[in-house]
This record gives C-alpha cells, structure tokens and sequence, in this order.
C-alpha cells in the first residue's frame, strides 16, 4: 500500500477494527473514557479530513497518534492518570458485568507499558511486532511486558476464568 | 508469547471494550478549499469563453472614426473661387462656412458615435 492514500474508507475500517481497543488504551493516559473516546474520535476525524500517505502499519500509526493525543489532552487537563472505575469500560459476551469490573480495575492497577502492550495484542489483534513497532521499543521488551501483564491479570482474574472459579458463568 | 495461556488470551477476548460513537458522515468536508478552487476555476473559464465573444462583437459594432470621404465631398463642393468670392462678399458667411467645416472634418467628442468617444472605448 505504499505511496497511496489513507483514504475514508481505510480510516473508517481502522476505527471500526481498533476503535474499541484504542478507547479502552487511551483510558491509560486520561482521567475517564468520555475523554479517552474524545481523543480517538478526534485522531479519527483528523485522519478523515487529511490525506496522508498510507502508513506501513496503519495499526500502529493510530495507536502512536491516539497516544501523543492522548498526552496532550492529560498535559491540559493534568489530572491523575487511571482506567476509571466508576465507568464500564468492557462488556463480558456471557454478562459478567463483575468480571467485567475487576478486568478493569486490574487492567488500570497494570503500569501503563504493560496495559499498553495487552491491549494491542488482545482487543486490536496487533502481533507483538507490531506493537513493538507502535511503540518503538524492542521485541523482547514488548514480549516480557505482555508476559508479565498477562501473568498479574490472569491472576486477579482466576475467580472467573473458565474451569479455575465458582464466579464463572460460562 | 501468546503461546503460554492462549485459553487466558481468549478468555481476555471475551470482555469487549465499549464502542465509541460513529464516525461523522462522509460528507463531512474534505479540504473544502479545493472544491471551491474547482468552482472558481470553472467560474472564470466558463465567464471568459463568454465574455471573448462579447467583446469582440462589441469591438466590431463600435462605430468607426467619422466617414472622411463624406465630409470631404461637402467640403470639396465649394471652389476655390467661391471661397474667395464668400471672404469677399459675405466675411460672416465665410466664417460660419469654414465652422462647420471644420465641425464635420476635425475629430469630435459631443457625439454618441464621435471619433473620439470611439477611440476611448475598450
């Protein structure tokens, strides 16, 4: 795709494929997610109003753009950073609206480098190279960051994941 | 390093991020600059196709200098002789002669179609 244009369409498949995942990642920089969804909607509109090259990961270009976004939205605001907890950031497809809570509140007790990289690979579906390219940190870096993210939440998540707790209601 | 607990990983996939609020139309203006550049563009190009004809047709009827061959012809009825009879005779009826001669043969400038008026049209 080098050379083209990110035309409409293109943006509006990136917003539909990552929008979700970028909301719940630019929580890691903002006060609440009616800020975090108000910095990806305006990266979106910016990139529906402009015409930029088509970039090699177009993926990893939103995640970049949401986040310095993200940034100078937290610099104006200059708030403490956290994943909200009074706002439901997830829905569980079996209705575990408890779970759903504690995913939260575990995914905002992550450092911000570790959140970062979970969400990339779980809720955009990113490899790990190409997180490591968004976020222009090594492979190994980024493969040890997920290990460890994956590690704390799966045990903060150990009541509800399938056949390991009573609480699950699959 | 999904390949430790992919049953965690796809537990994790069950919990779905909220969705954000659609996207704006796509009508909403792409660089709006450039279709208002197209506009006037198309605007000028369409006005001075019309407007060459215009003024060419303009140029054509625009009435040419005074018709010298008439006025010479009126002028050329009187002699030499009679001119000197008239200075003699009648000085008065000389002058006003030689006036409106000269009326018809110089350029003037009260007429619609003067020579003068003609010229400083574009």
């Amino acid at each position: 795709m080098s050379g083209s244009k990110l035309i409409a369409e293109d943006v509006r498949v990136l917003y539909e494929r990552h929008g979700p995942a970028l909301v719940t990642y630019a929580c890691s920089f903002l006060p609440d997610a009616a800020a975090a969804e108000d910095t990806v909607h305006a990266v979106f509109v910016r990139l529906l109003r402009s015409e930029i090259e088509t970039p090699r990961s177009p993926a990893s270009y939103v995640y970049r753009a949401v986040r310095n976004e993200a940034l100078n939205a937290r610099r104006s605001v200059s708030r403490e950073t956290s994943l909200a907890e009074h706002e439901a950031l997830f829905i569980h497809e079996g209705g575990n609206r408890e779970a759903a809570l504690t995913l939260q509140k575990a995914l905002s007790e992550l450092p911000e480098e570790q959140r970062e990289a979970v969400v990339m690979r779980i809720w955009s579906g990113m490899t790990l190279e190409e997180i490591a390219d968004a976020t222009a940190v090594s492979l190994n870096t980024i493969a040890s960051r997920y290990r460890y993210a994956l590690e704390k939440l799966r045990e903060r998540m150990r009541p509800f994941s399938p056949g390991r707790g009573e609480k699950n209601k699959q | 390093m999904s390949d430790n607990d992919p049953g965690f990983e796809n537990f994790l996939r069950e919990f779905q991020p909220r969705q954000p609020r659609a996207l704006p139309d796509g009508s909403v203006p792409r660089l709006p600059w450039r279709r208002l550049a197209a506009a006037a563009v198309l605007v000028i190009s369409f006005g001075s196709l019309a407007w060459f004809p215009f003024r060419k047709n303009r140029i054509e009827e625009a009435p040419r200098s005074i018709d010298l061959t008439r006025h010479e012809e009126e002028w050329r009825k009187f002699t030499l002789i009679q001119w000197t009879r008239l200075a003699e005779e009648d000085p008065r009826a000389l002058d006003a002669q030689l006036n409106e001669a000269s009326r018809k043969s110089l350029p003037g400038f009260n007429e619609a179609n003067s020579s003068l008026r003609a010229l400083a049209k574009p």
